[in-house]
């Protein structure tokens, strides 16, 4: 079960952004098993579906950037896919490891006793789709465990009304102006916003409307260059932190998460 | 009336930075370039950035690193260190001595040729400074017709249509909304600027439906081949889009890419 709002009690999710992904893997079990090793809550995965309409875990719409196959997967049966070995988006050699299915990662996760993100990224139409989401997480008792997101708030609107208690998260990478409205119109329970747009008024409002408030914040390297020229925005991010405006941290690296975490004086929250 | 919403035969075209795609981002030779392939009434997107000494000036990154052949933070440094760097060398040699422009010199040349900026805000802490800045510019140059604000930051742009009501703006969205509408409208929005991937999803005609306009980024061509190769033709998509006049602003890197895709759809 989540703690829906760890903040009011000094402790913060940490969620792996697709698993801890610094060493190469993305999506697939070493980036998981990293990620539980180092401590994180839960680990955000990305869906997509293959054309005889199995779900498996996978960030692109086509193969070729981070698998050794070539082609949009909505185009290939699971039994091509599962031929394809991951494949490092940065070129690092890598162990590849397979694509693998929903249900088989949900099992995995629920082994190493962490959560999961779930992201829905195909575009579909009527509620097929996300019934057979909620099926396999039903089927591997992983529902109570799962937060569903998306950039896609009609997807969220609609699994809700599918299967009422699941937990939800909007996905946001603008400020808005009643955020809390917007997290409303879906009934989240979640919302994410990502550097550089996030702001303590759009934690503020939707801590009032009891919407747990997440951000994504890039990887150390990505601010190696302007913390060289005195420009540190984990001082400000620790402020966040510190002032509990922020119930999870999504991040490539969980290990650099934990620390910071730890060294703002929060606890990591457990899933029980 | 709102002054971005157009017929399907008048969809504005847009260079991303300029034309990025043939010429350094955010120069004049970018500006110059995409005047020149779509002519009179393009517009140019561009990023503001101020420097130590109260300069706006036109750049994407927080530092110069990327795109000139300094090194720092923008707003650590004076203009005449910034107006020092070569801004065109890093993209080709036949760019050498372009450089970072000043928003009012940008001006100058956009009324000269007939260019319009979409002026990102790249800084969301500093209205205070922006804001009358931007109010004293125009006011001197007589230039809001030249300008339109975009942000992903939706309560920025609410302020800064309360302090310029005559400068349109447009929100800058990644997320499917459920009601775009409600959200353009507690912001003043006059457009809100759709991601590719959902755009079939029919947000452009709720927006048209609330009298806001609806922009849309394509991907520049060498992104959508692997695709178009997999038989997925999303550029026959926008075509079909601009025809059922569901756009009015396309933008890309590559001008010349929605040149030929506003040709394709009316001709």
């Amino acid at each position: 079960m989540f703690d829906p709002l760890p903040s009011r009690s000094k402790h913060i999710l940490v969620c792996g952004h697709r698993g801890h992904v610094v060493d190469g893997h993305e999506n697939s079990r070493p980036a998981f098993r990293r990620a539980a090793e180092l401590g994180a809550s839960l680990c955000e995965i990305d869906l997509r579906m293959t054309h005889d309409g199995r779900l498996v875990v996978f960030h692109d719409d086509i193969l070729d950037n981070a698998s050794t196959g070539i082609g949009i997967i909505s185009q290939f049966d699971y039994a091509q896919i599962a031929q394809f070995r991951t494949r490092a988006r940065n070129g690092m050699r890598i162990e590849g490891q397979p694509i693998e299915l929903l249900e088989d990662i949900l099992a995995y996760c629920r082994d190493l006793g962490m959560g999961l993100i779930i992201e829905i990224k195909d575009k579909f139409e009527g509620t097929a789709y996300l019934e057979q989401v909620v099926q396999l997480l039903k089927q591997a008792q992983m529902f109570e465990r799962v937060l569903i997101s998306s950039f896609d708030y009609v997807a969220l609107r609609d699994i809700k009304r599918l299967a009422p208690g699941i937990r939800t998260m909007g996905i946001n990478y603008h400020r808005l102006v009643e955020p809390a409205a917007a997290a409303y119109s879906a009934s989240m329970d979640v919302m994410n916003t990502d550097y550089p747009q996030f702001a303590p008024d759009i934690a503020e409002g939707l801590h009032a409307a009891n919407v747990a408030v997440s951000h994504y914040v890039p990887p150390p390297e990505f601010f190696a260059i302007r913390r060289g020229y005195g420009v540190d925005y984990f001082e400000e991010l620790g402020a966040h932190l510190r002032a509990g405006l922020i119930d999870m941290l999504v991040c490539d690296d969980v290990g650099w998460s934990v620390d910071f975490v730890a060294r703002c004086g929060l606890s990591v929250s457990r899933l029980s | 009336m709102n002054p971005l919403r157009v017929t399907s035969a008048a969809t504005r075209l847009a260079g991303h930075r300029g034309h990025s795609a043939g010429a350094p981002e955010n120069t004049f030779a970018a500006f110059q370039t995409a005047h020149q392939i779509a002519g009179r009434g393009v517009t140019c997107e561009t990023d503001l950035r101020i420097t130590s000494d109260g300069e706006l000036v036109l750049i994407h990154d927080e530092t110069v690193d990327r795109t000139t052949n300094g090194h720092g933070l923008i707003s650590n440094m004076t203009y005449s260190e910034i107006a020092a760097l070569d801004a065109g060398r890093w993209f080709g040699e036949e760019f050498a001595g372009e450089r970072i422009p000043l928003l009012k010199e940008a001006l100058q040349l956009a009324r000269e040729l007939g260019i319009i900026y979409q002026l990102e805000l790249k800084t969301y802490d500093r209205d205070d400074v922006f804001f009358p800045k931007l109010r004293a510019l125009i006011d001197e140059l007589g230039c809001a017709d030249l300008l339109q604000f975009s942000s992903f930051d939706f309560v920025q742009l609410r302020a800064l249509k309360k302090a310029i009501p005559e400068v349109p703006t447009v929100g800058l969205s990644h997320s499917r909304l459920i009601d775009p509408v409600a959200i353009a409208r507690e912001a003043n929005l006059d457009a809100i600027n759709l991601e590719i991937y959902h755009f079939p999803s029919g947000e452009a005609r709720q927006l048209h439906d609330g009298g806001i306009a609806a922009f849309l980024h394509v991907p520049r061509p060498e992104r959508l081949r692997s695709l178009k190769e997999y038989g997925i033709d999303i550029e026959a998509d926008v075509v079909r889009w601009i025809r059922e006049g569901q756009l009015d602003q396309l933008i890309s890197d590559d001008v010349a890419q929605v040149a030929r895709l506003r040709d394709e759809a009316h001709g």
